[in-house]
């Protein structure tokens, strides 16, 4: 019962990173493999609050959001501009600096030695501390994220959003600001990645830089394909099919060194085989544009 | 003067990666993640073949050999399959994403992570120039890079085949329209791109080891120096360098643990600047 009260919670942690980053990925077609550097540094900001500041959940969960946000829009300036290819290569050299700095900085950070001790939330005098509370917490902010993405989706703005996607060209001549536009969705899609973070290392109450590396953002990205890129449920779907993934592998009873290498070859191909034989994921209406060739 | 030395040595790595990068993107025209597996399967196809006891000269064979077979595997089975589809180029970068975990984690399965050493060559011995010690295997590498450069400029500038190829890289279409087999260019490209890449990948397995995250540690730089070099041959050589120099020059100013750091700083600059000129080229064109 434990066990799948844990796959629970890691399932509504990883929906609201898939369903944030579908926002970017499947409504606006910015393939962002940073996503897990957010998540890192909403996780980090929150840990270091509340361990060394003794500051409130709330508070750290908060301060998480406002330093990503931040981070976010000050990166978001320098590669918005850049096209497919570029915007992916750009994000993937940001992910590795924060891999870097969240890895090398000892003094703020303890390096690869993580923070540890990270107490459970306390939310207005109650302390949420078993994992059946932890989930209906987690619960609660995973149907938050997605009503909002959602409602952001299905707005007007949701639908520049995809004309972005499909023309920005003519999303430009049309009169709309597409770079502000581009702007505000990946600092929306980063905030919710900080509070998946927040989530995550008051859950697991130790973080190391080793869970926010650039094979973490392939994985949310693959979530997002499989499930079905700019689809409602696609990028939940896609969750739960990766979280369940290694639990399946576990019936094998193979060591945790294959599992683990066995686990990254599995995503590896069902990433190349979604390409190949079905683009727009289980659920998803959206597939990554054709060219001319 | 040793760090310069150290640079320049690292940079023929860099180098020699980003030639065989710009080659083969010159024509598939997307950023190939799943470089750095073909990369890294040199490196180990390298090494088992110095663990089976394989006179030098064939365990440096065997790396380019072996990406040129896993580069042609993955454009022949899979990007040659989706470009025929009409897929965009974020479709083929998707793919070269999951092509790159599921081979590297198959190597790190098959080896295991810890670091592996090339046995054969000469260790532990140096020479001294201008106060620097370089070894034998290092003078080595940098006469392989100096060759291959040079061989390269000589295939891409004053032979058909090179002329087909910037023909095709320039223009696919108008290309196709002459007659021009455009998958079996892209092919030959993607072949030569991935053997001067795991050519690289096998003199640096030799003189640093390996881990399976080698072709990975070699791909970023290489990139940024294909960019930054505007996919010229001799532009690419010359950046590579330049990004070996501030690797090491950043270690040792600041701290080695930074070193990775302030290189994929510097390569998002690169990147960045580099990406302006290529758009503002596109545009003209």
């Amino acid at each position: 019962m434990e066990y799948l009260l844990h796959g629970l919670i890691l399932i509504c942690i990883y929906a609201i990173l898939a369903v944030s980053l579908d926002l970017i990925a499947g409504h606006a077609g910015l393939l962002s493999v940073m996503h897990a550097a957010f998540f890192g540094l909403g996780a980090y900001t929150s840990a270091l609050l509340v361990v060394q500041l003794r500051q409130s959940f709330i508070v750290s969960m908060l301060a998480g959001v406002v330093v990503v946000a931040v981070f976010a829009f000050i990166i978001s300036l320098s590669t918005l501009h850049l096209r497919d290819d570029y915007f992916v290569i750009s994000t993937f050299g940001f992910q590795i600096i924060i891999f870097s700095i969240l890895n090398n900085w000892m003094g703020l950070t303890r390096g690869p030695l993580g923070i540890n001790n990270i107490p459970p939330p306390v939310i207005f005098g109650w302390t949420v501390q078993s994992r059946i509370s932890f989930l209906l917490m987690s619960i609660v902010f995973a149907v938050c994220t997605y009503s909002i993405i959602n409602r952001i989706a299905m707005s007007p703005f949701g639908r520049v959003l995809r004309a972005i996607r499909e023309d920005e060209l003519f999303a430009q001549s049309v009169g709309k600001n597409t770079f502000k536009a581009k702007i505000a969705a990946f600092v929306v899609s980063a905030i919710f990645a900080s509070v998946a973070g927040g989530l995550y290392a008051h859950y697991i109450t130790y973080i190391a830089p080793g869970s926010f590396s650039i094979m973490e953002s392939i994985l949310v990205l693959t979530m997002v394909i499989i499930g079905g890129a700019g689809s409602r449920w696609g990028p939940v779907i896609g969750a739960v099919v990766i979280v369940a993934l290694p639990e399946t592998l576990r019936f094998l009873g193979l060591p945790d060194s294959i599992a683990a290498n066995l686990r990254q070859i599995i995503y590896g191909i069902l990433l190349v085989v979604m390409m190949v034989f079905r683009r727009h994921g289980i659920l998803g209406k959206y597939s990554f544009g054709h060219s001319s060739l | 003067m040793q760090i310069l030395l150290n640079g320049l040595v690292a940079g023929t790595s860099y180098a020699l990666v980003a030639i065989g990068f710009a080659i083969s993107f010159q024509v598939v025209g997307f950023f190939d993640f799943a470089f750095a597996a073909t990369l890294t399967a040199a490196a180990y196809a390298t090494w088992s073949a110095s663990a089976l006891g394989a006179p030098p000269i064939v365990v440096i064979a065997v790396g380019p050999v072996t990406a040129a077979i896993v580069g042609a595997i993955f454009e022949y089975v899979v990007y040659g399959h989706l470009r025929r589809r009409g897929s965009s180029s974020l479709v083929l970068i998707l793919a070269s994403l999951g092509l790159m975990i599921a081979v590297i984690n198959l190597i790190s399965l098959a080896f295991g992570d810890s670091p592996r050493n090339v046995e054969g060559f000469p260790y532990g011995v140096s020479v001294i120039v201008f106060t620097a010690h370089i070894t034998p295997i290092q003078i080595g590498s940098t006469l392989i890079f100096i060759l291959v450069t040079s061989l390269c400029l000589w295939v891409f500038y004053y032979t058909r085949w090179g002329l087909l190829i910037r023909v095709v890289a320039d223009d696919a279409d108008l290309s196709r329209s002459f007659g021009i087999k455009i998958n079996q260019k892209i092919l030959q490209a993607t072949i030569l791109g991935s053997a001067v890449g795991g050519l690289a990948a096998s003199l640096s397995a030799i003189d640093t080891g390996l881990t399976p995250s080698l072709g990975f540690n070699l791909l970023l730089p290489g990139v940024v120096a294909a960019i930054a070099g505007n996919r010229k041959i001799i532009g690419v050589a010359l950046c590579g360098i330049v990004i070996g120099i501030i690797h090491q020059l950043g270690g040792w100013w600041i701290s080695t643990a930074w070193k990775d750091t302030i290189l994929y700083v510097v390569l998002i600059i690169f990147l960045l600047l580099g990406s302006r000129r290529f758009f503002v080229k596109k545009l003209w064109q």
